[in-house]
Parts: structure tokens; C-alpha cells; sequence
């Protein structure tokens, strides 16, 4: 199932990880199944994901990546909301 | 708990010594075989948790069949077999497991790192009292045999029991959370509840496991077990407080259930396997 309609999102978009992805954390890669799908995310993507539990915006997110991967502040911050667009659509992210 | 008075290197000779004295009474009275590559004293004395009621538990191991025991407990291992005894000493009773070398070599065997390769396995790979002796091979005191025990326990180490335990209490986890949500779904609170406590239970035994704190068919130790490994990941108030369903409201079971599965979720992205 999507959150197609908490989309489009933005810096003040609030997500978390959906009760029905199952994820694993082996041996540095985080790997997420939804349902008959997995994917395979690299660590700044599993570092999305772990900060993504609800209790940070998407701005807020994309400044930890900014701080953690010594990036542009608004470059994160496009990262971050596509990556997170694109996991609402697959069904791994979920809106508050 | 206070310290022993004269410090924990003096109690832990002291209660060496006792293993010792234990064995030299087995021993004396023929419960033991002659030829043996170790003696471990495991479970809750060995980790120091046991209370005055608590069973010694011996394991044996050694190259030859034990033959003077009636009682037996079923393995799929080759022989199909433990030899099991009982003691009384001093009022106190005393459990041995009389194993086979062998039979340890069987059950290293099976969690070699290509069994781990074939993900629809790993749930069922080891019988209780299997996954049982190599946990107990973790955290042992060997009161003979203590090249035997280094060694198989270097080899475990470099297995991929951890792996194992770690991926099958993760399944448990995510299917009892599958059931939780589909229960309160369905309207079933009862049950929600029910599978969201089993799946809390299998998230934190996977995560002790992770951190090599094995025994987790043994749930009473669960707190205990958390404590003495203090995980970074999840500190021991918010599990007790889950554990203990602090914060359940009969009036809104459904709040605490999804409360339980998102923890759930969250430490599956932080367990490493």
C-alpha cells in the first residue's frame, strides 16, 4: 500500500517506516521486504531509513545527511525528499 | 545485589571450588565416566543468577556412550540420544547431560556459515536442547576440560550460530507482528495483544543474541540477560516498561499493540547480523 496521498512532500513532511516492511540490518547493509519485494539500500539510504521513524521532519533529516556526508544543506534536502517520495510509493514509508 | 565481602575473585574461587567438590562426589559415586574431555557446570549457576532452589546443571562430555542411565532425552543427532542423570548432594539437586564429542561435532556442523546460505532454513536448524548445549558452551565453567571447552567455543564463535539466532528470532518477530496487525485489523484484540507480547519477545531476543547473550528459549532470564548486556540500542526501562505493559490501556488495547510492532520495527534496523 502507498501514501500516494500524503504526496508531494516537502522539508516539513513527517514519515516513518511502515508496520508492514520488515527490514534487516546485515552486515552493513540494510535490506527492506514489503510484502513479495526487497531492496537493498546503500548507507546513506539506510541512514534515511533509521532517522525516519516519525519523530524527525524530512528538513530535519536532510540535515543530519548534510552534517553526516558533508553535503549542500538544499541538495540533501532534494535527496531526501525523493528518496522518501519514492519509498512512499514502494509502501516502505508512511505519513504521521 | 551486595558484593561478597571478601570481593568477586574470592567468590568466584569459592564457588570454583565447590564445582570441584560437587564433581569429586559425582565422581565417588559413579556418575561420571572415567574417560571424559570435560565437565561444565552450565545454566543458571554458571551465570551466577541461580537462587537456593536452583538445580545444578553438569553436561559431560566424552568419546564414549555414558550406558549407566535409564533416562534419556531425544536429539536428532547420531546416536538419537542423551543419557541424562540426577544427583542429590547436600539436598541440592544435580542434573547431568552425559554428551558425545561427537555429537558436538554434529551440532557445530549444522551451523556452519553454508547453512546460513539457505535463508528458508534458518528457522528450524537446531532442536531446542541443541541450540540449548551451544549457548550454555558460551557461557560455561568448565571444571575439567578447559583446552576441550576454548576450543569449541573458538569454534563457534567462527559459525554462524549468532547469524542464525539472530535471523530465526527476527522471523518469529515479524511474523508475530504480521499477526498483530491482521488481529487488530479483524477486530481481535485479545489476540493482537497476545502476538504483539510474542513479537516484543523475539525482537529483544534477537537483540541480545546479536550481542552474544544466547538462551533465549530460557524467557525467564530475559530481563536479566538484557541487563547484564545493556544493548546501546534500547535501553532497559523502555523494554521493561513494554515487558511489563506499563502502558496498556484495556480501553485502547490497539495504541500499546502498535506501539509494541513499531518498537519491533525499530530494532530490526538497528540488530545487526
Amino acid at each position: 500500500m502507498t501514501s500516494d496521498h500524503m504526496l508531494p512532500l516537502d522539508g516539513a513532511s513527517r514519515m516513518s517506516r511502515s508496520l508492514k516492511a520488515k527490514f534487516r540490518n546485515f552486515r552493513g547493509k540494510l535490506l527492506v521486504a514489503v510484502g513479495p519485494d526487497s531492496y537493498e539500500f546503500s548507507a546513506s539510504g539506510a541512514f534515511i531509513l533509521a532517522n525516519t521513524d516519525g519523530s524527525n521532519t524530512l528538513g530535519e533529516i536532510a540535515d543530519l545527511l548534510a552534517e553526516k556526508y558533508a553535503v549542500d544543506p538544499s541538495t540533501a534536502l532534494a535527496d531526501v525528499v525523493e528518496f522518501a517520495t519514492d519509498l512512499a510509493k514502494l509502501g516502505i514509508l508512511e505519513g504521521q | 545485589m551486595a558484593e561478597e565481602p571478601d570481593g568477586p575473585s574470592r567468590a568466584k574461587q569459592h564457588r570454583t571450588q565447590w564445582f570441584k567438590d560437587i564433581a569429586a562426589q559425582l565422581d565417588g559415586r559413579g556418575c561420571l565416566p572415567t574417560e571424559r574431555l570435560a565437565l561444565l557446570v552450565v545454566g543458571s549457576i554458571a551465570r551466577g543468577w541461580a537462587n537456593k532452589d536452583s538445580d545444578i546443571d553438569i553436561y559431560v562430555v566424552a568419546n564414549e556412550p555414558w550406558a549407566d542411565s535409564r533416562d534419556r532425552m531425544l536429539v536428532p543427532l547420531d546416536p538419537d540420544f542423551v543419557p541424562l542423570g540426577t544427583q542429590y548432594i547436600e539436598s541440592q539437586r544435580c542434573e547431568i547431560k552425559y554428551w558425545l564429542d561427537s555429537q558436538v561435532d554434529q551440532m557445530l556442523s549444522k551451523v556452519a556459515w553454508d547453512k546460513f546460505e539457505r535463508p528458508s532454513q534458518t528457522t528450524k536448524i537446531l532442536h531446542v536442547a541443541e541450540e540449548l548445549f551451544l549457548s550454555r558452551l558460551v557461557a560455561c565453567i568448565p571444571i575439567e576440560g578447559d583446552t576441550w571447552v576454548q576450543r569449541r567455543q573458538e569454534q563457534l564463535q567462527e559459525s554462524a550460530f549468532k547469524a542464525l539466532l539472530v535471523t530465526r528470532s527476527l522471523a518469529i518477530s515479524d511474523d508475530s507482528c504480521e499477526d498483530a496487525l491482521g488481529q487488530l485489523d479483524a477486530g481481535d484484540l485479545y489476540s493482537a495483544v497476545l502476538s504483539a507480547r510474542r513479537a516484543l519477545g523475539f525482537s529483544v531476543d534477537a537483540l541480545l543474541e546479536s550481542e552474544g547473550s544466547f538462551e533465549s528459549h530460557t524467557t525467564k532470564w530475559r530481563a536479566r540477560r538484557f541487563r547484564a548486556v545493556a544493548p546501546s540500542q534500547m535501553k532497559f526501562e523502555d523494554y521493561w516498561r513494554l515487558e511489563t505493559m506499563r502502558t496498556f490501556d484495556a480501553k485502547n488495547p490497539e495504541r500499546w499493540v502498535i506501539d509494541v510492532v513499531r518498537t519491533c520495527k525499530d530494532l530490526q534496523t538497528l540488530i545487526e547480523i
